[in-house]
């Protein structure tokens, strides 16, 4: 059924983001590498140094009760208030996990074409500074052709796949990086040897932007304490080691965000990415394979 | 030095080779050559002959291009003379396709009747007389089918094998001087004393190469062999009819431009590799879907039957998803090629914007302005350009002391020694400076800003699209076209003598709005297309024809 609705969606989110006269330009980018941003273990003062987004808009430290007393971070060019709880746990799984497994799975779909996640910027009337831009993130269908440098070449025409949702944001370029208003982000995403719709809660885009549209950045928001369960319980069927356990005793002390009936129920989460210009085939994506029964 | 160079012909005279307003000489025509198929009209014909019943062998013997790398294929198969490798090569070739016919499916339907026994005459004797008149483009003589009935019969006795009989038949008549070169040697004509008139048969000939790069087909040849092609109206009834036939005259146009635009360099990797760590929109697949491209823009061209004028103004090409990641836009089709249409402002025009010149004629990490303009003068415009003299110093500014191209290669254009030579390519090159060795757009090189005017026949212009006009405006390119044309149905590089018909091919060229068909047809019909000079008078030829001016 999911399916079925999902062309009349697509149809519908289409017209509206794309209604009327267009506004100004469009470009979009496909995401050539992707990985969740950590620690680089360098200190600003007292603070940790983190790549990410201040998703709440607050400066938290040990004592801020609404961010369940957890540390903001600070971005390596001095953005004060960085979220990245995520980072803690990351640093465990690829701990656990065998150096390099992570990124090169996740690299590995990327350049197989299982993992085409593409930003659309719209309506931008000047790609240094303009105070109302549309976003687009979906994933893309196609098989990319991979440069020397062992990336997705540049400029490549791709479907949107019309199966996987599109996420529609509001934003602004402020001397050149794009910053986006907060909205509901589903990713694609290869995480525990597992594929799965990465849900950002109130995910925010931060990233540098030029006339070929997005170049790199950060993408962050809150993962639900519930979300990274049911994904550790998927790799728990696939694998010998056992997660499940081991994170339902560390989450709770972990999470920062959406605090519920005073206790954290998910954890900041970011994700930097480097892209690529991309075009879309015109037309209607092809349709998708009829669901079996 | 200058004067070794105006000498050379380097004068930066370019209107060196225009027409001259005076009366050409009257015609006389030229010895018909002795034409080897060329690679690819070999397997045309294989694939005329056989269909799907056999897979053309690859491994031939490789085609030349008489005077170095930008003549024509077509003059060089009867310039060179064929290699004992080649023979071999033939020979292989030829056992191939039988052992592939007579192992076929449906091979009983492809002979024409069910043999009767491990020889059966009349069945051999009945697929020589149909088979042969195909391959070798004429009826056989009895003597001849005789031979080849007795050369079945022989192996089929001793293999105990009717169609293993018959497979050393058709290797026979595939090795055949009369299956693998074209004789165009005529006969004494009655109406012009002196000179050859083509038979029937060989302008049939020269007509499906010409139109079809293959042979004649069924229709053709029992036209031949009513008499129908004796009169110009019959074989213009003839061009006609086959110019209907859409794949095989897609074929034909395909391999006239093939060989033109010297585009089998871009199926060479050595010809045309670029770096791959400077160039992340450069791979393999590249260059080949370049070279479909120029050679569907040039049909759309003919099969529209459009302006020639296009070549250079055309917005029409054809893209597959490789190319549109060059020229960064979207790729008009999910599969395979599909057409695209060049927005108003882009810089891309016809075939100036195509990655077959542009990657094509340019160096591994930067473009060359030498390289392309040499290509549109000797290629677009039938302009000689002598080749550089000894040991002459090429090294030109490092981009640290002159960041675009038209600064380091000034030096060229000033130094006498250069000057004659590089006056005539540089400039031309230049105008393509707004994209780079693989093709891509720019507007910049190492930071500064690129300057892509310059002039031509007394115009001046600011960018490629200018340069288009130009060239389309100039009947230099009209006439090369013409030119080129007649090379390639003739099999030959003209002579002063031929002036004549050459003039009145370009009058009818530019009467009919530079239309291609309309050249073709006026060639086919022309005297210049059937009559030759009695082999005993053979001179030898210069297949540059630098000497020749209208």
């Amino acid at each position: 059924m999911k399916k079925m609705l999902t062309p009349l969606l697509l149809s519908l989110l289409t017209a509206l983001s794309c209604g009327g006269e267009p506004a100004g330009e469009t470009q979009s980018a496909v995401v050539t590498t992707i990985g969740f941003a950590a620690r680089n273990g360098e200190m600003a003062g007292e603070l940790e140094v983190s790549d990410g987004i201040d998703l709440d808009g607050r400066m938290s430290d040990r004592t801020d009760i609404d961010s369940c007393r957890k540390s903001d971070f600070v971005a390596p060019d001095g953005r004060p208030g960085i979220d990245n709880q995520f980072t803690y746990l990351f640093e465990t799984v690829e701990d656990m996990a065998e150096e390099g497994t992570i990124e090169g799975i996740i690299q590995g779909s990327i350049n197989g074409g299982r993992l085409l996640l593409m930003i659309e910027v719209n309506d931008v009337e000047d790609w240094t500074n303009d105070d109302s831009v549309s976003v687009r993130v979906f994933n893309g269908v196609g098989t990319p052709n991979l440069a020397s440098d062992g990336y997705i070449v540049p400029d490549q025409t791709f479907d949107i796949d019309p199966g996987s949702p599109i996420n529609v944001g509001t934003g602004r370029i402020v001397d050149g990086v794009l910053e986006t208003d907060p909205f509901e982000v589903e990713l694609p995403m290869a995480f525990f040897n597992v594929f799965f719709d990465l849900r950002l809660v109130d995910a925010q885009v931060r990233a540098n932007i030029g006339p070929e549209g997005v170049t790199d950045g950060v993408m962050g928001g809150a993962v639900t304490i519930d979300q990274i369960l049911e994904i550790a319980a998927m790799a728990d069927e696939m694998q010998e080691v056992q997660y499940g356990g081991l994170l339902m005793g560390v989450l709770p002390g972990m999470a920062d965000m959406v605090r519920v009936d005073g206790r954290c129920t998910a954890l900041s989460a970011n994700l930097y990415f480097e892209s690529r210009r991309a075009f879309l085939y015109p037309g209607d994506p092809p349709a998708a394979e009829p669901e079996s029964e | 030095m200058s004067l070794l160079a105006s000498l050379l012909g380097c004068d930066g005279n370019i209107g060196s080779v225009e027409p001259a307003e005076v009366e050409p000489p009257p015609y006389e025509p030229e010895p018909g050559p002795l034409r080897r198929l060329a690679a690819h009209e070999y397997q045309h014909t294989i694939e005329d002959l056989f269909g799907d019943m056999v897979v053309p062998p690859a491994s031939l013997p490789s085609d030349e291009r008489p005077g170095g790398e930008f003549g024509l294929i077509a003059v060089g198969v009867s310039t060179f003379a064929l290699s004992g490798s080649g023979a071999r090569s033939y020979e292989e070739a030829a056992y191939s396709v039988a052992e592939q016919a007579m192992a076929a499916e449906g091979r009983d339907a492809f002979i024409g009747c069910t043999p009767g026994g491990v020889t059966d005459d009349a069945c051999v004797d009945q697929f020589v007389r149909t088979f042969g008149r195909r391959a070798w483009r004429r009826p056989l003589t009895s003597e001849e089918r005789t031979r080849i009935v007795g050369i079945a019969n022989d192996a089929a006795v001793r293999l105990d094998d009717f169609h293993g009989g018959l497979e050393f038949a058709i290797a026979y008549l595939l090795q055949s001087p009369y299956f693998l070169y074209r004789a165009e040697v005529g006969t004494p004509s009655e109406t012009h004393p002196g000179w050859h008139e083509l038979s029937d048969w060989e302008i049939a000939t020269r007509l499906s190469y010409l139109l079809w790069s293959g042979p004649p087909d069924d229709a053709l040849l029992d036209a031949t062999a009513a008499g129908e092609l004796s009169t110009t109206e019959g074989i213009e009834a003839q061009v006609h009819r086959m110019l209907e036939n859409e794949e095989k005259t897609r074929r034909g146009i395909r391999a006239f431009f093939d060989d033109m635009l010297l585009l089998e360099r871009l199926l060479n990797p050595e010809l045309v590799a670029k770096d791959p760590e400077q160039f992340l929109h450069y791979n393999a697949d590249v260059p080949p879907s370049a070279r479909e491209e120029t050679l569907r823009f040039v049909e759309d061209i003919f099969l529209r039957d459009a302006d020639y004028g296009e070549m250079f103004t055309g917005r029409r090409t054809f893209i597959d998803r490789t190319l549109a990641s060059v020229y960064a836009v979207p790729a008009p089709s999910r599969e395979g090629f599909g057409l695209y249409e060049i927005p108003e402002d882009s810089h891309r025009r016809g075939i100036l914007g195509q990655l077959s010149l542009l990657m094509g004629h340019s160096n591994k990490t930067t473009s060359s302005a030498t390289k392309r303009g040499a290509y549109l003068r000797r290629v677009l415009m039938c302009q000689p350009i002598p080749p550089p003299p000894p040991d002459i110093e090429t090294t030109l500014p490092t981009a640290s002391d002159a960041p675009t191209l038209r600064q380091r290669v000034a030096r060229h254009l000033e130094e006498p020694v250069c000057a004659g030579c590089h006056n005539l390519m540089d400039p031309l090159g230049l105008s393509l400076e707004n994209f780079d060795a693989i093709g891509r757009f720019r507007t910049t090189e190492n930071g500064a800003p690129i300057d892509a005017s310059g002039y031509l026949d007394g115009r001046d212009f600011e960018d490629t699209p200018g340069l288009g006009r130009a060239l389309a405006a100039s009947e230099t390119t009209s006439r090369c076209l013409v030119r080129t044309m007649y090379r390639y149905g003739t099999g030959h590089a003209e002579r002063p003598n031929e002036t004549a018909i050459l003039r009145d091919l370009h009058d009818r060229f530019l009467e009919s709005g530079r239309s291609v068909q309309t050249l073709i047809i006026a060639l086919a019909t022309s005297d210049g297309f059937r009559l030759v000079a009695p082999p005993d008078e053979v001179i030898a030829t210069d297949v540059e024809g630098s000497e020749v001016s209208e």
